[in-house]
């Protein structure tokens, strides 16, 4: 499986009435065969197979951004499942290491600063995999951009992407396809992975559709 | 052996000094071309269009009084589509002018132009590279040299010369003194196989010293809908070039292409980086 490449589609919930939240909830999964992951931006989540809240709420896993990273008492007092992200210039080694190997951290998502060389990106991610081997690493595309993602899913087989939106999972499936690596639609809750097909091929003799055009290119 | 061209990831490697960009002014003879090349977007065919005649070209003016002339640059390229109207002598003039008015190397024109005056002119091609020599040229551009596989090219470009007669031209080239320069066109769905046989090819020139890898781009062309090729198949073109011809320099156009990529292509081999400004016809 770690050499698969997996696709979480991402639902960010602001606060919104409840029936209208559940409707959005509701309608995401759908669109996505029940696999989804909602972040709520709000105290209230509602409830969702896979899903995260940017505040300690029971029942829900702790998604801590860069900016509101607790101390390790907050931390261990919360009861639930954490995922951190943190900058790859500053990630805070030191919290981590109180935390993994441990049954909180569930996984570790690495936004990329624009000044941040790939060079240095790529080191960032080795430090991390040797010094907290088996954390589930994730990597932030928009802020790592397409080029960089390739390279770094080719080089580290272990990594997954995070925030790729439904009309960009072509390029996700164009890289699995050059990579010759399977993409699957997943999410957190524990529902099995769906495979997604890879797109068909260009056509490989593209002459041929000119032939079939009633003048020759040539000559228009 | 796979015909299919598999990427080999690599660490990151940055060679010694990294890379050495060089400055290149890129002079374009006339955007109108009658050879229909699929992959190349100066494909205004017609001498008429809509009874307006085709302007003359405005290269001998460029080469006399444009100011982007009289700047520093390391090579300035001369190269374009193929003209109908002006003979041989207005582009040695023209080449001969840009010599004069700039220190830089020259490379001007390709096997393509070099063949067109042949035929349009009935002059020996000998003659032709003697006098494109004279007019200061140091080295003869690698168009025509996309893909030296001749069913590719009957396809893809079937009025452009062949494998042979290019190789033929760059071989009297490097006689009379010209460095002969070879490119490779990297296009969507490319195979290991096709690159080995390329550069078997270009294995015959004995002064071949650099390689100019180039991504297709294919807006505006024939091919737009094969779009452009992954960064993989970039990368994998430029490993196979590096195992199979270490002595020879790779060198890319970076104008268009973001910091990461630039990073990856010095990390997988690119040693020389061009940076382009380009004068076109008004």
């Amino acid at each position: 499986m770690s050499a698969d490449i997996l696709w979480v589609p991402c639902l960010k919930m602001d606060s919104h009435d409840p029936p209208y939240a559940d409707r959005m909830i509701r309608l995401f999964l759908l669109s996505h065969q029940e696999r989804g992951h909602v972040l709520f931006q709000t105290e209230t989540p509602r409830p969702a197979p896979s899903c995260s809240a940017i505040m300690p709420i029971p029942g829900c896993t702790w998604h801590i951004t860069p900016g509101t990273v607790p101390d390790l008492a907050t931390l261990n007092a919360f009861d639930g499942f954490i995922e951190m992200t943190a900058p790859s210039d500053d990630i805070p080694f030191d919290l981590v290491d109180q935390l993994w190997p441990g049954p909180k951290l569930t996984r570790f998502i690495l936004i990329r600063p624009a000044h941040h060389r790939l060079a240095n990106l790529v080191n960032s991610i080795e430090k991390m995999r040797s010094r907290f081997p088996g954390l589930g690493l994730w990597i932030d595309q928009p802020t790592v951009g397409w080029d960089a993602l390739a390279y770094l899913l080719a080089v580290f087989p272990g990594l997954h992407p995070v925030r790729i939106q439904d009309d960009e999972l072509d390029r996700l499936l164009n890289i699995g396809q050059k990579l010759e690596r399977e993409v699957f639609l997943a999410d957190f809750s524990g529902l099995p992975p769906i495979k997604i097909p890879f797109l068909p091929r260009y056509a490989p003799d593209p002459a041929r559709h000119w032939r079939r055009v009633p003048i020759n290119p040539r000559f228009v | 052996m796979t015909d299919l061209l598999q990427y080999q990831p690599i660490w990151p490697n940055s060679p010694e000094g990294g890379w050495h960009v060089v400055h290149v002014l890129k002079i374009t003879t006339t955007r109108s071309c009658w050879m229909r090349c699929r992959f190349c977007d100066f494909s205004h065919f017609v001498p008429m269009i809509d009874g307006h005649p085709v302007p003359p070209l405005t290269l001998l003016q460029t080469s006399r009084t444009h100011p982007a002339l009289s700047q520093a640059y390391d090579l300035i390229k001369v190269r374009g589509g193929l003209s109908f109207f002006e003979p041989w002598s207005y582009f040695r003039s023209a080449i001969r002018d840009i010599h004069e008015r700039n220190p830089a190397s020259l490379q001007a024109l390709s096997a393509v132009e070099v063949l067109h005056f042949h035929r349009v002119e009935q002059k020996p091609l000998q003659e032709l590279l003697e006098e494109l020599r004279w007019a200061g040229a140091s080295s003869l551009g690698p168009g025509g040299s996309e893909l030296l596989i001749d069913p590719w090219r009957q396809e893809m470009s079937s009025l452009r010369l062949t494998s042979q007669e290019w190789l033929g031209i760059h071989q009297i080239a490097e006689r009379v003194g010209l460095k002969a320069g070879a490119s490779l066109m990297v296009f969507p769905g490319i195979t290991e196989r096709q690159i080995l046989d390329h550069i078997q090819m270009i294995r015959n020139l004995k002064s071949l010293s650099v390689i100019e890898i180039k991504p297709l781009r294919a807006l505006g062309t024939d091919l737009e809908i094969l779009g452009s090729p992954h960064l993989f198949e970039v990368l994998a073109t430029i490993q196979v070039i590096r195992k199979n011809l270490p002595h020879v320099i790779v060198a890319m156009n970076i104008d268009h292409l973001s910091g990461d990529v630039c990073d990856l292509l010095q990390w997988h081999g690119v040693s020389r980086a061009m940076a382009t400004k380009e004068v076109l016809e008004p």
